[in-house]
């Protein structure tokens, strides 16, 4: 796929339209929510990088902070890092890899609500089983029509805390803290695997299956996007793959 | 909110077109709009609407780390899957499934595959406003039943059903489809359409729908 980008000063002049708030000295916040939306979605991906890595990272974390009241400690949850980096970051001892960029970028913008909407769509609309969940807990968020009717009384579980629940090859994966970390870090990018079941609920019926996890942020949360795939009654169970950003850049 | 601040999108598009050496012309077949209201954005007098300021974002922050991630994805599928790119319909990649179920279908990744098109496909990509509202990110999932791939009869197929995921990735506007060999007995046609600012637009069993 061809990379396009853009020429930083050319771009810096383009955004010298943004408007400034005099008495404060920070942007307008009080712009119209689309005008959010469209900045949002542009500074992601390379372009965000560019912009937050010139201008101060640190300055904008703290206004954030200040302006919607999380805390230095939660956001360290989110993005499974310790609250002493978030720290370094505020006061410029140390500047945030670029993953963590992207991720602050996204934490901090509010466009991934319409994205999110517009993969809910997507994904209800499947006949495929496939199913949404917030890392958090890993709570069911969405559920498509294939999964309604694979696993009708599954799919009714939304919103349920089901980490506790879970066994086998999805339990190897999320009750390690360690892989926790790196999902919430955006690191992780996709795991397969063969399982009979994934959670200690006797609801409905149990086949064996491969099922797929990407592993998408939308602003603060990390959503796990499964689908449960048919395969062979005899396929060994286990875990097949496990793909990081990374490794797909390389 | 980091910067609540409207910005120039008309001059960034201009920027951003001489940059990448894209043409004015690609642009507009790219949203679905005319070469003239892209002028306009970009001399300043008019505003893109709201669903098309995030098609053209969309556009601008190339994404290829995504893209790349849902080719290995569909690829690692057992299930019947296939992606295709929208704008000239090339297949862009298929699932091991449908690898071994349709593999004539399949030998043809990066061509074109129009010939191997069904009535209910050929029917909605003949509708103008279908075409031009999954262009502009208003449509974002069809589905439907119908009858063999390609009237060559290469590979035998009877009815299936499939259910089409629109997505994009910087300029590529992308169909996942998703094939089901084995349908309950539904009627040949485009059974449901789904728009992202009505959710349901469309419910029945006809070929004609918007």
């Amino acid at each position: 796929m061809k990379l396009y980008h853009f020429n930083k000063l050319l771009f810096i002049k383009a955004l010298k339209h943004r408007c400034f708030d005099p008495n404060t000295n920070n942007t307008c916040t009080n712009e119209s929510a689309q005008a959010t939306l469209v900045y949002d979605t542009l500074i992601s991906n390379n372009l965000r990088l560019m912009l937050l890595a010139q201008t101060e990272i640190a300055k904008l974390l703290v206004s954030w902070r200040k302006a919607t009241g999380v805390k230095q400690a939660s956001l360290a949850h989110m993005l499974g890092v310790t609250q002493s980096a978030i720290s370094n970051w505020e006061t410029g001892k140390d500047v945030p890899s670029r993953r963590f960029m992207s991720r602050l970028a996204d934490v901090m913008s509010s466009s991934y609500e319409e994205r999110l909407r517009r993969d809910q769509l997507n994904i209800m609309g499947q006949t495929a089983i496939r199913a949404c969940f917030d890392l958090d807990g890993v709570k069911l968020k969405m559920a498509s029509q294939g999964l309604m009717k694979a696993w009708p009384s599954f799919s009714k579980l939304q919103g349920v805390r089901l980490v506790e629940h879970l066994v086998n090859e999805s339990a190897y994966f999320l009750h390690d803290e360690g892989f926790i970390r790196l999902a919430r870090q955006g690191e992780v990018a996709m795991i397969s695997a063969v399982s009979d079941r994934h959670v200690q609920i006797d609801v409905d019926d149990i086949f064996r299956h491969r099922w797929t996890a990407i592993f998408r942020s939308y602003g603060p949360k990390i959503l796990v996007d499964m689908t449960y795939d048919t395969c062979d009654a005899n396929s060994d169970l286990g875990v097949e793959n496990v793909f990081y950003y990374d490794d797909l850049a390389a | 909110m980091i910067m609540a601040t409207p910005i120039n999108l008309g001059l960034l598009l201009m920027i951003w077109r001489k940059e990448n050496h894209v043409s004015l012309a690609r642009v507009a077949s790219f949203l679905a709009v005319a070469p003239k209201t892209v002028a306009r954005w970009e001399a300043g007098l008019a505003e893109p609407s709201r669903g098309l300021r995030l098609r053209l974002t969309e556009m601008m922050c190339h994404n290829s780390e995504q893209f790349d991630l849902q080719k290995l994805l569909v690829q690692q599928y057992s299930s019947f899957v296939a992606l295709i790119d929208f704008d000239d319909l090339r297949l862009v990649a298929v699932s091991r499934g449908l690898q071994s179920l349709w593999p004539q279908f399949c030998a043809l990744i990066g061509q074109p595959i129009l010939s191997y098109l069904t009535t209910e496909a050929g029917t909605l990509l003949a509708d103008r406003t279908f075409v031009r509202r999954v262009k502009q990110g208003d449509i974002v999932h069809v589905a439907g039943t119908s009858e063999r791939f390609d009237a060559a009869a290469a590979n035998p197929i009877t009815r299936h059903r499939w259910s089409t995921s629109y997505k994009t990735f910087a300029t590529r506007l992308i169909a996942e489809v998703w094939y089901d060999p084995l349908p309950d007995l539904q009627p040949l046609g485009v059974h449901e359409i789904i728009s992202f600012q009505q959710a349901v637009v469309y419910q029945g069993a006809q070929t004609s729908v918007l």
